[in-house]
């Protein structure tokens, strides 16, 4: 157990399919999968939360509250771009469908298998947009999600 | 992820999208557009799937697939510069806060 840097760490995965219900994949899934790091700049979002509810009441001046609806922040990733080919720009096209996968402390071995823990987030994809800017900056496009469902949490590959 | 047919059908006959399967992975379907399963798919053992549209009844070989998928984006983009010529002819213009406000 140590601290560690996510860069060269965490990993993200764009799995296409995932069959549990729990949203727990398997080492096959996600090897079916595409690694995304390598291109990968920034994350935004990918945290869940909740809005509590105050609950006052006359007995108290203390404002307790109740658990409210859970949320998610907008997601999005933010890839370098290349001038000649892009696949993970192509591959994470408008309207395409999947999961999320953040092993966030990396892999056991080289690879992902069972055992290996991480985050699963249902999403599609709800813009893939090139980014502007004339600051002294490498040219990148930014991929916003649409969380479609609730994310599994420290999932265990099978 | 499980597809209903019937939406998979929909979505890329018209979009020029293809269902996937993998080998490996049983029952399991994902819709992509073709250039990335060309691009990036393909090459991970994903094969495209053939297709039965229940609203016509007809089933689609993978070449099928093919031909209608590369038709779809052909014809897509060509209503593109359509689409653009269209909107140059009724005079639109960019938005006021797009221009250049003129030098004095």
């Amino acid at each position: 157990m140590a601290r560690f840097l996510r860069r060269g760490t965490t990993r993200f995965y764009w799995v296409p399919t995932i069959a549990s219900a729990a949203l727990v994949p398997t080492t096959a899934e996600v090897t079916a999968g595409t690694r995304l790091d390598s291109q990968l700049n920034e994350v935004a979002g990918f945290t869940f939360g909740n809005n509590p509810i105050n609950a006052p009441d006359f007995l108290t001046t203390f404002v307790g509250q109740v658990a409210g609806e859970d949320t998610s922040e907008d997601s999005s990733l933010t890839f370098y771009e290349d001038t000649v080919t892009n696949p993970i720009r192509t591959l994470l096209a408008k309207g395409a469908s999947g999961y999320i996968f953040i092993l966030k402390a990396g892999t056991a071995g080289a690879n992902p298998a069972a055992g290996d823990k991480g985050d699963t987030w249902p999403v599609s994809v709800g813009s893939n947009a090139p980014i502007y800017t004339a600051d002294n900056e490498t040219a990148k496009y930014m991929v916003r999600f649409i969380n479609t469902a609730r994310p599994a949490a420290d999932v265990t590959m099978t | 992820m499980k597809l209903k047919e019937a939406e998979v059908a929909e979505r890329n006959l018209d979009e020029g999208w293809v269902i996937m399967s993998h080998p490996d992975l049983e029952d399991s379907y994902s819709a992509v557009p073709l250039p990335a399963f060309e691009e990036v798919w393909e090459d991970k053992g994903w094969t495209i799937s053939p297709l039965h549209n229940p609203d016509t009844g007809e089933t689609y070989s993978e070449e099928e697939r093919v031909a209608q998928a590369n038709a779809a984006a052909e014809a897509r983009a060509q209503e593109k510069p359509a689409d653009a010529k269209a909107a140059g002819a009724t005079g639109d213009q960019p938005e006021a806060d797009d221009q250049q406000a003129p030098k004095e």
